[in-house]
């Protein structure tokens, strides 16, 4: 099967298809920890106990977000 | 009433410091960190963003924040629709493991006027999913009887729009909304740009001032902190011990009776 794309925070990436979030942030994992950021899916928000059970669809958009400051 | 007894109440949590301080803009995250400390603050502003992995200051920042012990208001900004506000509210919730929020959807970019509209609407939501929302509102009466009445316990309406600096643009209105909701905790968020200003909110009967701006641009942002948190007190002080009412006319405060010489022919 080919790849779907997806566009995470932005950018086009290309990923396995029936891929869930998890799988999908795996090449991630060697240089940011999970707990240093959250997603939204589509604009809607994912908490992290269903990134393993959320599937990725082909367009979808992934927005990635961690701490910033703020006013 | 004591110092001790007079806190600033937030939904159920209660602060010493009736000063929230922004976490922005500064030049650095170590003078970020000292301005913070020297405020005396409890409660500081955050946000959510993109991750950048090639860039680690947002990571340096959270690092300096966690340090500080202060409680973590993070909040909405860049939200133009209540949906958005929404998402970045759960999202928020999760990171920083709070249920405080500081509302904030922009209606025009030309200003950075909060979308009454939309924020009460995002408000109402928010808070039957058990926020507790500290919306940045304008200073418009009926927009704050709405917030009221979705839910909100806390109000923020601006001084004057973001970054301005330039201070409470319309007393009348601010006036009018700490009369009518006298109970409601009310602080004025946005447009302060210097420690009379905040005292002069603080003396109106505001509950607190949130600024960042004003401090982080300062030419010594610790120095300027320690004087917006002598505002702050001082006009709290200020207004518990109940200001004098102005009058049209002079009034010598020196004793008439006894004056020596001309009075005495």
């Amino acid at each position: 099967m080919t790849n779907i794309s997806i566009r995470i925070n932005g950018k086009d990436t290309s990923i396995a298809p029936q891929c869930s979030i998890s799988q999908a942030l795996d090449t991630r994992r060697e240089t940011t920890s999970p707990e240093s950021y959250v997603i939204a899916l589509n604009q809607n928000f994912i908490p992290r106990s269903q990134y393993e059970t959320t599937m990725l669809n082909q367009g979808d958009e992934l927005e990635l977000l961690s701490p910033m400051a703020g006013g | 009433m004591s110092n001790i007894e007079d806190r600033l109440r937030l939904y159920d949590q209660s602060f010493a410091s009736r000063l929230l301080v922004g976490t922005a803009l500064y030049q650095s995250p170590a003078i970020m960190a000292q301005a913070i400390a020297a405020s005396g603050s409890d409660m500081v502003t955050l946000s959510l963003r993109r991750q950048d992995p090639s860039n680690n200051q947002g990571q340096t920042i959270w690092q300096h924040i966690q340090k500080s012990s202060c409680a973590l208001l993070p909040n909405t900004a860049g939200c133009h629709s209540a949906q958005e506000a929404i998402t970045l509210a759960q999202m928020s919730r999760e990171m920083f493991n709070t249920d405080f929020i500081k509302l904030e959807v922009i209606g025009d970019d030309y200003n950075l006027q909060p979308d009454p509209f939309e924020t009460v609407k995002a408000a109402e939501i928010l808070i039957k999913k058990g926020f507790k929302v500290l919306p940045y509102c304008t200073d418009d009466l009926v927009l704050c009887q709405r917030l009221l009445g979705v839910g909100c316990q806390v109000l923020m309406p601006w001084g004057s729009p973001i970054g301005t600096g330039k201070g409470l643009m319309n007393p009348y209105n601010l006036q009018a909304i700490r009369d009518r909701f006298p109970t409601t905790s009310m602080l004025i968020d946005a447009g302060i740009g210097k420690p009379s200003q905040a005292m002069a909110a603080m003396e109106m009967g505001f509950d607190g001032i949130l600024l960042n701006t004003a401090i982080a641009k300062a030419h010594d942002p610790i120095q300027m902190a320690q004087a917006f948190a002598q505002a702050v007190t001082g006009g709290r002080q200020a207004y518990l011990a109940g200001l004098m009412e102005s009058r049209q006319t002079a009034s010598p405060s020196t004793p008439i009776l006894g004056t020596p010489f001309w009075q005495q022919q």
